[in-house]
């Protein structure tokens, strides 16, 4: 058991799933249970928002007809509270009008028609986390960067003329 | 019987009036020819006896005078002569006596002579009456004629006029002695054109000649106003010895006739335009009725294909759901499976390890025991097969759900609603969906082969093309009893794309070969066909500028060639007119 857990790397994504139909769920779990993050599933969008509160998920992918709450409704809740959290739209409905509507209103990453190739399904929710973690990178480098230029800004008030570098045409260091 | 004695010598006067008062006649004497006259006017006398020598007036002058006189009833004129004074006896008849007797006279012959008087007398009396009857209708006929507003006028062989009526001296404005005995062509007013005189000569003669009536119609003055109509009848009238002796023309003034024929004329023409008029709105309206059934049968034919389309739709959103997590569970199981598999091949192992390897007694006694149990189970359950057949089963099912999605997304690519754009495609793709669609119906009918070469994309509506082959592709199998062949071929052809479909059905009879693209015809049984499906394929060809044709041979089968034009459709729409 300890072997394993150090050959896996730690699950530090948590996607959720929304989907009246539980049978789409478990299929889901099922497929994804081998996968490298955390699986959260709601039998509706109103539940899916609920357990948005207390977890920390970096992916919601939904389906689109549902009673209740519709997944474009869903999605552009979870795209207003969560800006940070991609989404997937799920849907068996291949339609263009559907489809620009959950792009232009609720900024979807990308659509999933049912019925899905597990493969497919598995490699889409990789390229998003992935994403999600170019994000979290770039952030952070950002950060970083704006960290050095604020010390950097710091030296200049100090010693005015510190961060400057004179160079010729050629680029060499003049002065 | 009254007789007056006309007689100078007294003598003589009485013996003749003796003898006639004898004889029961009534007698008045006269002494002479005056006194006679004078009685003669005052009473009425039947018979005059007169001697001829009389002083004052001689019986001759009394005779004449009498004669020249006009009165009621004959007066029978008998003289008095001597016997041997012949030479008077001409003068005697001459001066209108009616005979003569000679003095002395013999009372016998008197009254012999008397009695021819009274036979004259009466035979004058019913001349007279005769006269007078004949004369009265006479009158009665000329009233009759003048009457008639007819012109009647009658000529004799020498065209003079014979006759006239009342209506022709008032029209003509002539009177009456004037007109008869004229020839009738010197009568300028009866004929103001000389053509017609001409005509009408020709006819008095033709009939005189031929005995028979005529007619004919004659138009006389200038403006179209004083325009006046006559029609002519030249009536023969014949002697007693049946030759014609006078021609009647009886003209009549049809003017008034024949402005009101013309009137009746009108108003039939107007009628009858009206009635045209009619005719042609019900004509209208009926093209129309029939247009407005055909529109509202294939407003309905296209209600239910789009609804055909949303149901279809409906149901493929449907099934997406659970196809999706039967075959995402299938694959799950499948590699549960390869787990198991891997597992039970790892308890095999031990359990023959231990079978062999391993010393029995070593062994607690009750393993042996149960390493038997599950020898024998493995081999009761044949879990060899199972393991394989596990797996075959899985692929079984995967297989069942890949149809499922195929029959989906054919469903969805064959109808769907809202999506009858004009695109740009190759319709093998169409051919390809529609025919697995229909599948169904034509697999138990037929074999079908299909022949699809390099296709160019056209402009089309895709889901209207499938709509054609789908309608020709059933008619196909319907149109095969048990069992034959159905050929979907298509290729590029002279810049068009040329789709054969033809099978080896029973074919379309001759005669309504032209028909079966009209709307309603169908040879299907009452309620089987609406009798629209080829002409809605025949509009939608049209449509898309390309064209439909057949041929068939009965029991031989059917042949549909459709081509479409593979370049641009400039303007489709307004290019489509449907057929009706």
């Amino acid at each position: 058991m300890n072997e394993n857990l150090e050959e896996l790397p730690m699950k530090k994504h948590t996607v959720l799933f929304i989907d009246d139909d539980e049978m789409i769920l478990n299929a889901i779990k099922r497929a994804l249970r081998n996968e490298n993050y955390h699986i959260l599933t709601a039998t509706s969008g109103d539940r899916g928002l609920m357990l948005l509160k207390d977890h920390p998920v970096g992916l919601v992918i939904c389906d689109y007809q549902m009673p209740g709450k519709s997944g474009l409704e869903v999605l552009k809740d979870v795209k207003r509270t969560y800006p940070r959290i991609l989404t997937i739209m799920l849907t068996g409905q291949a339609e263009v009008n559907i489809a620009a509507q959950a792009i232009n209103d609720c900024g979807v990453y990308k659509f999933i028609l049912k019925p899905w190739e597990d493969a497919d399904l598995k490699i889409t929710i990789q390229r998003a986390l992935e994403s999600l973690d170019l994000i979290q990178e770039r952030d952070h480098l950002l950060r970083k960067v704006q960290d050095r230029d604020m010390v950097l800004q710091n030296l200049e008030k100090k010693h005015p003329g510190i961060s400057n570098v004179k160079r010729d045409e050629d680029g060499y260091i003049i002065g | 019987m009254q007789i007056l004695i006309a007689e100078d010598d007294q003598i003589a006067r009485m013996l003749l009036q003796n003898t006639l008062k004898k004889r029961g006649y009534e007698v008045l004497c006269a002494e002479n020819g005056r006194q006679a006259w004078e009685l003669a006017n005052t009473y009425t006398v039947n018979l005059l006896i007169s001697d001829l020598d009389m002083p004052e007036m001689d019986g001759f002058d009394l005779c004449r005078k009498i004669r020249a006189s006009s009165r009621d009833d004959y007066i029978y004129i008998i003289m008095l002569t001597a016997l041997d004074d012949k030479s008077n006896l001409l003068r005697v008849f001459d001066s209108g006596a009616d005979d003569y007797i000679p003095k002395p006279f013999d009372p016998e012959e008197l009254e012999a002579r008397i009695h021819t008087g009274v036979r004259v007398i009466a035979l004058e009396r019913g001349h007279k009456d005769l006269q007078r009857v004949i004369g009265s209708s006479r009158d009665k006929l000329r009233v009759i004629l003048d009457s008639m507003n007819e012109e009647i006028v009658s000529v004799d062989r020498n065209l003079s006029i014979a006759s006239v009526n009342k209506a022709f001296i008032r029209r003509q404005e002539v009177c009456f002695q004037d007109v008869i005995g004229q020839t009738i062509t010197n009568m300028d007013s009866v004929f103001d054109d000389p053509s017609s005189r001409v005509q009408m000569v020709e006819n008095i003669k033709s009939v005189f000649k031929t005995g028979e009536e005529k007619s004919e119609n004659a138009v006389s003055g200038d403006a179209e106003n004083e325009r006046q109509y006559k029609e002519l009848t030249f009536l023969p009238v014949k002697d007693s010895q049946n030759e014609v002796s006078q021609v009647v023309i009886v003209s009549r003034d049809v003017t008034e006739q024949r402005r009101k024929t013309m009137e009746i004329y009108d108003l039939n023409r107007n009628l009858r335009d009206a009635l045209n008029q009619v005719n042609i709105k019900k004509q209208e309206l009926e093209e129309a009725m029939a247009q407005l059934k055909l529109t509202q049968a294939q407003a309905l034919q296209t209600e239910k294909m789009a609804s055909i389309g949303q149901l279809a739709a409906g149901v493929a959103h449907e099934i997406n759901n659970p196809t999706g997590f039967v075959s995402s569970n299938l694959n799950t199981l499948d590699e549960y499976q390869e787990d198991i598999d891997s597992l039970l091949k790892a308890y095999r192992e031990l359990l023959t390890g231990l079978n062999k390897d391993v010393a029995k007694e070593n062994l607690s006694s009750r393993i042996p025991a149960k390493i038997d149990r599950i020898l024998d189970l493995e081999q009761e359950i044949d879990i060899e097969f199972v393991q394989e057949d596990i797996r075959d089963l899985i692929k079984d099912c995967r297989e069942g759900t890949d149809r499922i999605k195929k029959i989906v997304l054919n469903l969805k690519s064959f109808a769907h609603p809202g999506e009858d754009k004009l695109v740009t495609r190759d319709i093998s793709q169409g051919l390809e969906s529609t025919l697995n669609m229909v599948n169904n119906e034509l697999k138990y009918k037929a074999t079908v082969t299909m022949d699809l070469g390099d296709l160019p994309e056209i402009q089309c509506y895709p889901q209207q093309l499938n709509q054609v082959f789908m309608n020709i592709l059933v008619n196909a199998a319907q149109a095969i009893e048990t069992h034959g062949e159905i050929k979907i071929m298509a290729e590029h052809v002279n810049g068009n794309v040329e789709i054969r479909i033809s099978d080896t059905g029973s074919g379309i009879s001759e005669e309504n070969i032209p028909r079966i693209f009209d709307p309603f015809f169908t040879t299907k049984d009452v309620g089987k066909g609406t009798g629209l499906g080829m002409n809605i394929a025949y509009n939608i060809i049209k449509k898309h500028n390309g064209t439909i044709d057949v041929e068939s041979t009965v029991g031989k089968g059917t042949t549909f060639t459709i081509k479409l034009p593979a370049g641009r459709i400039d303007d489709l729409k307004s290019g489509a007119s449907n057929r009706t």
